[in-house]
């Protein structure tokens, strides 16, 4: 019989290490598809970089840029592909279905702007009426500079008689 | 002439927000503190994309009225701050309380952080707020669903109950829409999944609930939570296969993807035969589906539904799955079938490979890699195997040849070590290690054959003079032949013992001294040869092998001296 002064020993439990970088695979790690270009290579990188610095994942920084490396050599990728595990199926089901359910647009929050169509800013306007008559107009000589001359030269000018036709 | 009052009204004019904001920033510039002015540019800001510039302003009216609020409310939600837009809905809304924006708004900043229960309040204050009877009725039901967690849940009333079980399709698919447009699928699966309990025969609701979970599930596989993703699918898992309602009546290729995100998730976790069952179950699936029977009946190619924009088919991942987790959990005769079939589906697609040579090195590099694993673990026929595969893809691969040839001589094939051989001299045809590989396969039987051997390793060393790699095989080669050069002086030193002892027992006149010479004669012309080679390989080899090949033409000596003493 069991004494209560010395319970069974309670069952050790044994945490497996995480799998070494290899076994999980470049494109797990950087969540990318096995067709992706260069581009989606390149942003699933940068994403896990933020997620790694803020403690969002537990994938070292290290593996993380081994992950990037991997991919960006050709040989080394065909490598990782043939000994990686495929999460989607080859029509990308779980690709389409992501980019269709981030595209509802069913929960837009209501967006209700002030009426400013007719907006006047509030600064002080001078009526035209005003603004007119606040005007200096310059006085204008009453004379004609040029008509003085042009007297003085037809007066100058000797007059003949037989030009003078009757034109009536 | 065509009439002018029939010409085509001008078009209004667009909206140029770049140059608005430029002339209120002039404004702005200029001295004008209006608020109205400062809003204006806030709203550029946001058209433009610029929603910080855009919140900069907005804090900096002073006195902000409810829209100013609002405003700042949805700027903070597009940039998925939630607390902040809840924070700013809410002063809106109280400084505003008939504006349905603002309480609606307020609704769902609290449904991105999951404060379902202070949402109910909410509802009930929208509510007469809500400008139609649909909307109010929608909201109704949104309450009702927002309010439990679990049919279980107490929260629910019957009647509640009753009006989430018979709203209508239309009613369905705008809260289906609506939480599935929120895009947190964290806090929309919970809800969806009440959904589908007081649902349980809505081919809709169960559909969005399948793939908001392999979305989620998919998000966190992203981070590698392997066991988190493990918590979203399985429940998934065991509804399809209770097969009754609609959960049975799931997309095929949805169910596809569950059971290889489950495999992947216990594999990741190491627990290699949940995987394969997955795997498996998955296998199974595409074997009974009508595109598998269609391309075994017809042996169609190209199908775009079969393989993805590469050219792989849908049953090489389906194989190469089941061989990894196989490899993984040791199981390597399982494995081996399985890669097999990999490979001969990559084969069969090799016309749709996109570019055109992909699956071609995309079965190279793959078989090339399971026959250096299969050396490793001296599995040599699996190794062969895998690389004769390979050897067919890449003929010419001098790599591949020397490692057959290897192969070959380990499983002790010298015809077909040859052949390769002959092949690798063409590759590579002045290569120094193929002319050692070359006397590697020589068969020495006797003093004859070692000295031909030895002469020619003469010969490459020579002619490869300085090449340290070369060196080290002779080496190598030299240190395999002394067994057969300490075996021939054993044998030919029992040969003399036994006449010296047959000459101690039997008396003189018994012996025949005739045959005796001869015999010793021969023997001693043997050790001679046998010395003369040993002393010409001693200048091939250095250290511990050197000092062997000297113990070896002392000992010959000896015997020389031995033999000639009754040879005379």
């Amino acid at each position: 019989m069991d004494s209560p002064r010395n319970p069974p020993p309670l069952p050790v439990m044994v945490e497996l290490a995480p799998l070494p970088r290899n076994q999980v695979g470049p494109f797990l790690i950087l969540g990318v598809d096995k067709d992706s270009d260069r581009e989606t290579i390149e942003a699933g990188w940068a994403q896990r970089l933020i997620w790694a610095r803020r403690n969002q994942v537990q994938t070292p920084l290290e593996d993380i840029n081994w992950a990037r490396e991997m991919l960006g050599d050709s040989q080394r990728r065909l490598l990782a592909d043939a000994s990686s595990l495929n999460i989607d199926t080859t029509s990308g089901t779980l690709k389409r279905l992501r980019q269709e359910l981030l595209a509802q647009t069913g929960c837009q929050p209501v967006d209700a702007e002030k009426p400013l169509a007719d907006y006047v800013p509030a600064i002080p306007m001078p009526a035209l009426e005003e603004l007119r008559q606040a005007i200096a107009v310059p006085q204008l000589p009453g004379d004609l500079p040029a008509v003085g001359v042009l007297l003085a030269q037809m007066v100058g000018d000797p007059l003949d008689p037989w030009e003078k036709r009757d034109e009536g | 002439m065509p009439d002018v009052m029939q010409s085509p009204a001008a078009p209004p004019p667009r909206a140029d927000w770049e140059k608005a904001a430029g002339l209120l920033e002039q404004a702005a510039r200029v001295g004008n503190r209006d608020s109205a002015t400062s809003y204006l540019l806030a709203m550029c800001y946001k058209r433009l994309g610029r929603n910080a510039d855009a919140r900069t302003i907005l804090s900096r009216i002073p006195e902000p009225d409810a829209n100013v609020y609002l405003q700042r409310g949805l700027l903070a939600y597009a940039d998925k701050e939630y607390p902040q837009a809840e924070q700013d809905f809410a002063r809106s809304w109280e400084l505003e309380p008939q504006s349905y924006a603002a309480g609606y708004n307020l609704l769902l900043a609290k449904l991105c952080q999951q404060k379902r229960q202070d949402m109910a309040a909410v509802i009930d204050r929208l509510l007469p707020l809500v400008p139609s009877p649909t909307d109010q009725h929608f909201l109704g039901l949104l309450r009702a669903l927002l309010v439990t967690d679990s049919v279980a849940s107490s929260g629910l009333t019957w009647d509640m109950q009753q009006a989430l079980a018979k709203m209508s399709p239309d009613d369905e698919g705008r809260i289906v829409g609506m939480l599935a447009g929120l895009g947190q699928f964290d806090i929309v699966r919970p809800l969806l999944q009440v959904l589908t309990q007081l649902r349980p025969q809505s081919a809709s609701a169960w559909q969005s609930f399948f793939q908001i979970s392999l979305v989620q599930g998919r998000e966190l596989i992203d981070r590698c939570r392997w066991k988190e993703a493990q918590l979203v699918l399985d429940p998934l898992a065991r509804l399809l296969a209770k097969s009754d309602g609609s959960a049975g009546k799931m997309d095929f290729s949805c169910r596809l993807v569950l059971f290889n995100m489950l495999g992947t998730c216990a594999c990741m976790m190491q627990d290699y035969e949940l995987g394969i069952g997955y795997f498996r179950s998955a296998l199974e699936l595409f074997q009974k589906s009508p595109e598998a029977s269609q391309r075994s009946t017809s042996g169609s190619r190209g199908n775009p539904r079969q393989v993805n924009a590469r050219g792989i088919g849908q049953h090489a991942w389906l194989e190469q799955n089941l061989a990894l987790a196989y490899e993984w959990q040791g199981k390597w005769d399982k494995a081996e079938a399985h890669w097999n079939r990999y490979f001969d589906q990559l084969e069969y697609n090799l016309a749709d490979a996109r570019p055109g040579e992909y699956l071609t090195n995309l079965a190279f590099e793959g078989l090339n890699r399971l026959s250096e694993l299969c050396t490793q673990k001296e599995r040599w026929n699996a190794a062969l195997g895998f690389l004769l595969r390979a050897h067919k893809f890449r003929p010419s691969d001098a790599d591949v040849l020397e490692r057959l040839f290897h192969l070959y001589e380990q499983l002790r094939k010298p015809e077909e070590a040859r052949k390769i051989l002959q092949r690798l001299r063409e590759v590579r045809p002045n290569d120094a290690q193929v002319e050692i590989f070359e006397l590697n396969t020589r068969n020495v039987r006797d003093l004859d054959d070692l000295s031909a051997v030895l002469n020619d390793i003469r010969r490459v060393q020579q002619k490869h003079t300085g090449n340290t790699q070369v060196e080290e095989r002779i080496s190598g080669m030299i240190v395999n032949l002394m067994p057969f050069m300490e075996k021939m002086f054993e044998q030919w030193t029992g040969q003399v013992n036994k006449v010296l002892d047959q000459m101690r027992r039997l008396p003189s006149y018994q012996i025949n001294w005739t045959m005796v010479r001869e015999v010793m004669h021969d023997l001693e012309e043997k050790f001679y040869q046998l010395r003369k080679l040993a002393v010409k390989t001693q200048n091939l080899v250095q250290g511990n092998v050197r000092r062997d090949l000297q113990r070896l033409a002392s000992q010959c000596d000896r015997k020389i001296d031995q033999c000639h003493s009754l040879s005379e």
